[in-house]
């Protein structure tokens, strides 16, 4: 079960964007490998719904968080847009009311974009019959 | 005057770098620009903390952009595909490419995006000639890819296509194979077979 509420996460994309922050890697993945190419671009296709097919993977402490007394947890997702298979990490910060944008990029599950392709036009059932 | 702190840990440890990127869009080249990075020294995160690159990079987005324009309508221009012609096509009001070339008019991102599409694939002007018809867009389809294959393909080589293969559509296919097939004097010759089925409804 995820840390966060994913829908407070996209309300403040669409109505706190100063407080959401993409740090690390993540603009230079977006831009790549995504055409995302500003923080604007970013959180746009975010609070547009543009994370598709969201599931959720892990709730992990950062591991980087230099209070460990305090510990802040990671919310990660797979998400597919397209024929891209994609993965997505965030946290808030409490103290500075921040939503943190830890990860953005392809995930090493590829393989998925093609079943779930597969699946949503309803030739996984038809294989899996052909096979019984 | 409050002190700027990390956006992750809330530090106060925090210092602001230059970092070169570069910046590609096709048809437009490539821009390397200088873009500010914050590390934070405490926990190692690093960024755009406070908002400080996405007018420099928006404006060299913009600029590459203008120029994959002018290089895409140049390219028409030396390939004697007359503007008025394509604007006539695609239903677009007249002198928009040349008001794009000249920089009176920015194009939009879908205009951008239309354009990419006819560099790569001008046979889509003649879909849009024929007035988007499924069956004829069809058709240029498979005739442009077969155009492209064609002459690839050398039918006199005897190695050609060792074993055979297909190139297919919904609606047509372009069979190929290779066999050997004895004669009445029970010698051996190759044959090199292309058959190309297409629907006509």
């Amino acid at each position: 079960m995820s840390y966060y509420r994913y829908t407070d996460f996209k309300k403040a994309c669409k109505n706190d964007r100063d407080n959401v922050i993409p740090i690390n890697n993540v603009l230079e993945n977006a831009r790549n490998h995504f055409n995302l190419n500003t923080k604007s671009q970013l959180i746009d296709f975010i609070q547009n719904d543009g994370l598709e097919n969201l599931t959720f993977v892990n709730t992990k402490d950062w591991e980087n968080n230099p209070n460990k007394d305090k510990p802040i947890k990671v919310d990660a997702y797979e998400f597919t847009s397209m024929y891209k298979l994609g993965y997505i990490a965030f946290m808030h910060n409490d103290e500075t009311n921040k939503w943190l944008i830890k990860s953005f990029h392809l995930s090493s599950n590829s393989n998925m974009v093609i079943y779930l392709a597969m699946e949503k036009a309803g030739l996984i059932n038809k294989l899996e019959e052909e096979h019984e | 005057m409050n002190k700027q702190r990390c956006p992750a840990c809330g530090s106060i440890d925090i210092t602001d770098e230059k970092k070169s990127i570069l910046i590609k869009k096709p048809f437009g080249g490539q821009d390397n620009i200088e873009i500010h990075e914050n590390i934070c020294s405490i926990c190692g995160s690093r960024g755009d903390f406070f908002n400080q690159n996405e007018l420099l990079i928006d404006e060299t987005i913009k600029k590459l952009q203008q120029k994959s324009i002018e290089n895409i309508l140049n390219y028409f221009i030396d390939n004697k595909m007359s503007m008025s012609s394509i604007e006539r096509a695609l239903e677009i009001p007249q002198r928009t490419l040349t008001k794009w070339k000249n920089r009176t008019n920015a194009p939009s991102s879908a205009g951008i995006a239309l354009m990419r599409f006819i560099k790569l694939f001008p046979w889509l002007l003649e879909v849009a000639e024929n007035k988007y018809d499924y069956s004829e867009a069809q058709k240029i389809h498979i005739n442009a890819a077969i155009q492209k294959l064609l002459p690839e393909m050398d039918f006199c080589k005897e190695n050609f296509v060792e074993a055979g293969g297909i190139v297919a559509t919904s609606r047509s296919a372009l069979l190929y194979r290779y066999y050997k097939k004895k004669n009445i004097n029970n010698q051996e010759n190759a044959f090199n077979e292309v058959t190309l089925v297409t629907s006509t409804e």
